[in-house]
């Protein structure tokens, strides 16, 4: 008997796996509502601004999300709605951020999926398919604010949903800035550096820092891979599209993922050209000269630039009250990631923290619930209360926060639509990127890389052809 | 001898009729072999003909055969470290584990003999998981190896152990030294344990050394156990994808891939569940001709044959 245990080895136990998932019942065929099914019509009022529910809502609806904060935040408003809806219940889960769209993806094709799944606007795309697109929910009157849903919502703000596609995909619960960096005034001024203001000087900066025996970036060190910090570099500091559009038709102005796949089907969008070699060819200069020497366990994670042991710490709005309040010692401040491709377009992408789609496989009733808790979640008042108490930037219009640190930042977020990226890659070809980009920063050569990278958009842009069955023959 | 051998309907069903108890009674074991084992696997080799997502499904042929062979760079890279990590473990056991337990052998005071074999065997029952945790707390920037470094004056030595290229795999396979403990130590142990002290006494006799026993008479008395380390270690080498998912999933730049880990990508994280069966079937399929192999090449010396 062992005997026939051992010789089933790996294949025996992928198939018992493949058995259970075969198994699993697929609920996302069930009770596909149209957006007229949803009940969110307001009844009696009885508390504040609020307008409740007439038809009356009935149920308990989950949501999954990878941000604490967000989940804190949110569960507070939970209580308030259900003073309003005595008969609906509302959970939210917590799935780490490690795994979470595998997990997140094995639920919804297992049909076990929460309601309302977090989301991000990189990251929507790879769902799509699971999702309920939210366009003509927008459309409709949102009952606590008596206006179109649509326009309860700074205006970028509410197409960065949209995710490079025609339809909004999520709903935004908060934003934030990605790309700043923060400095430690004390240590700039002890190297004899001003305050970087392009990439040039930002470059000249961390090298002085480092010459100087300094270190110049408190590193994120996430899970071990320097390869992290790395695509976090590439995906919110040099911004991959900031390239690629370059020689792209955007129509109105926003990047459209059917126009760059296009392009890149086409070879409007050279995906190994100079350019492209050049932005490569700089993030690994950038890499190699901000990552000291020697390694060094004081500089993990933002704990050095907290400690004022390094100069530079890429961030962004979110660290605002930790750097509050932890940060005693030194001044510092924040700036926006100048774009080293364009220095007169300092990189901006401000985006949004939290967001959440629907389920397509939830109950009509389920659905409703969840469209009706989002207006409610809109409502300014809400949305202040929301994202103060988690230093996130407001997506909701009209909402002045308290501190002006936050307020700061809120001007600062100018919600650019054009630097989302228009394809977002799945699992396999994020994974592949992030392998081949870990194995060209340390130490593979540029062009090798590129012919990587580039077979990498163009299987994606054939994925998405695939797809959604776009008509090629007229490229 | 032939005879005996050959395949015969009628002595067939005379042993039937012989033990017929007996097989009637290993019959719903081998049938919950056949539903949970042999019934799964038929599924995978199904399931490897089709492209398959975990909700559509279309008719592949061979294509995921090919791409294994021709379109996956990814895979290769894979089956080299496999040959890497395949090599130390079968070096981790058949060097530490049988010195170990010939030295215990040697050991004439019981209560040393106990204490020994405990302290080596404990370590055993701390599961995996546990084990995995503890190596990468103490593989962190800030662990325990970078922290003695740093206090030792070696600061470039610190390194990104789990999260370098260039260090992943060793690191990995580092895991566990000194390698000392575990099954392997007992299997090896019981060996010596059964050996017949009169050959060795005999051999003492004869003026043959410490190494010369070792090396002519208690080695090839071991090699039964030898044997059956090798196979379970190519097997489990193979099979152990859990362990690298949770500490590097493969990473970086695919410095830890194992085709086991690439199995587990392809079909719960791209889910390419058809892709995925076809290199089960193939890793099945290696795995049945190394366990052979292993077989074959250590049984010409094997005295006992």
């Amino acid at each position: 008997m062992n005997k026939v245990w051992k010789s089933g080895s790996a294949g025996l136990l992928l198939s018992a796996m493949l058995v259970v998932s075969a198994c699993s019942s697929n609920g996302n065929e069930a009770g596909s509502a149209s957006p007229s099914a949803s009940p969110s019509a307001p009844s009696a009022g009885e508390t504040g601004s609020v307008a409740p529910s007439a038809a009356p809502l009935k149920g308990k609806i989950n949501l999954v999300m990878w941000h604490q904060p967000t989940i804190d935040a949110v569960n507070a408003e939970i209580e308030n709605y259900k003073k309003l809806h005595s008969e609906v219940d509302i959970e939210i889960i917590f799935s780490a951020f490690d795994q979470y769209y595998t997990t997140i993806q094995t639920q919804l094709i297992g049909g076990g999926a929460p309601v309302g799944i977090g989301v991000s606007p990189e990251t929507t795309q790879m769902l799509a398919k699971y999702l309920e697109p939210l366009t003509p929910y927008f459309e409709e009157e949102n009952p606590y604010t008596k206006q179109p849903w649509k326009q309860d919502y700074v205006a970028n703000a509410f197409e960065i949903g949209k995710s490079g596609t025609n339809d909004v995909w999520m709903v935004g619960v908060a934003g934030a800035v990605n790309t700043g960096v923060w400095y430690n005034k004390k240590m700039l001024d002890e190297a004899g550096v001003a305050v970087p203001t392009t990439w040039e000087e930002l470059m000249a900066a961390q090298k002085t820092i480092k010459d100087s025996g300094q270190i110049a970036w408190s590193e994120q060190l996430v899970a071990n891979f320097k390869g992290d910090w790395y695509n976090w570099q590439l995906n919110y500091g040099f911004n991959l599209d900031d390239w690629m559009k370059l020689d792209t038709l955007v129509p109105d102005g926003r990047v459209s993922q059917m126009e760059v796949v296009r392009g890149i089907k086409t070879g409007e969008i050279d995906l190994k050209s100079e350019k492209v070699k050049a932005m490569f060819a700089e993030w690994k200069k950038w890499v190699e000269a901000g990552w000291p020497e020697n390694f060094s366990s004081d500089w993990g994670w933002y704990d050095a630039f907290v400690s004022g042991k390094a100069a530079f710490f890429l961030g962004g709005s979110w660290d605002t009250p930790g750097f509050v309040q932890n940060i005693k010692d030194f001044e510092y401040g924040h700036f926006s990631l100048p774009n080293p491709g364009n220095p007169s377009d300092p990189i901006d992408m401000a985006n949004l923290g939290g967001a959440w789609g629907l389920n397509k496989g939830a109950t009509p009733e389920q659905k409703a619930i969840f469209i009706d808790f989002m207006r409610f979640l809109s409502q300014p008042d809400v949305h202040k209360r929301v994202v103060e108490a988690q230093g996130m930037l407001p997506v909701v219009q009209g909402v002045e926060l308290s501190d002006p640190v936050m307020n700061a930042w809120a001007q600062d977020a100018k919600f650019n639509v054009s630097k989302i990226q228009a394809i977002s890659l799945d699992n396999e070809l994020a994974s592949k990127f992030l392998s081949y980009s870990q194995a060209f920063l340390t130490g593979g050569d540029l062009d090798g890389f590129v012919d990587k990278y580039a077979s990498i958009y163009q299987e994606a842009a054939e994925r998405l052809i695939t797809q959604n069955k776009w008509d090629t023959t007229q490229w | 001898m032939q005879s005996t051998r050959g395949f015969s309907a009628d002595g067939l069903l005379r042993k039937l009729a012989k033990s017929g108890k007996g097989y009637l009674l290993i019959l719903p074991t081998f049938a919950l072999i056949l539903v949970f084992s042999y019934y799964p696997f038929l599924q995978a080799l199904h399931k490897s003909f089709f492209h398959w997502d975990g909700q559509s499904t279309s008719f592949a042929g061979l294509d995921n055969y090919k791409r294994m062979f021709t379109g996956d760079a990814e895979l290769g890279k894979a089956a080299r470290n496999q040959i890497v990590i395949t090599v130390v473990s079968i070096l981790k056991i058949v060097t530490v584990p049988l010195l170990v337990a010939r030295l215990m052998f040697a050991l004439t005071s019981g209560w040393a003999t106990r204490t020994y074999r405990i302290m080596l065997l404990l370590p055993m029952t701390v599961p995996w998981i546990v084990m995995g945790y503890v190596w990468k707390n103490m593989y962190a920037p800030k662990g325990v190896f970078n922290t003695l470094l740093a206090q030792l004056g070696l600061d470039s030595w610190a390194h990104n152990w789990l999260g370098d290229p260039s260090m992943a795999l060793g690191s990995v396979l580092f895991i566990g030294f000194p390698w000392a403990g575990g099954i392997a130590f007992l299997i090896y142990l019981a060996g010596f344990q059964g050996i017949d002290s009169s050959l060795l006494e005999s051999a003492r006799l004869d003026g043959a050394g410490f190494w010369r026993r070792f090396l002519a008479i208690e080695l090839p008395l071991v090699q039964t156990q030898t044997r059956i380390l090798l196979v379970l270690t190519v097997l489990d080498s193979l099979k152990s994808y859990g362990f690298l998912i949770f500490l590097t999933n493969g990473g970086p730049a695919y410095a830890t891939l194992s085709p086991g880990v690439w199995i587990y990508q392809n079909s719960f994280v791209f889910l390419r569940f058809g892709y995925a069966s076809a290199i089960g079937v193939v890793l099945l399929l290696v795995s049945a001709l190394l366990s052979w192999l292993m077989i074959r090449l250590t049984k010409r010396g094997d005295l006992h044959d």
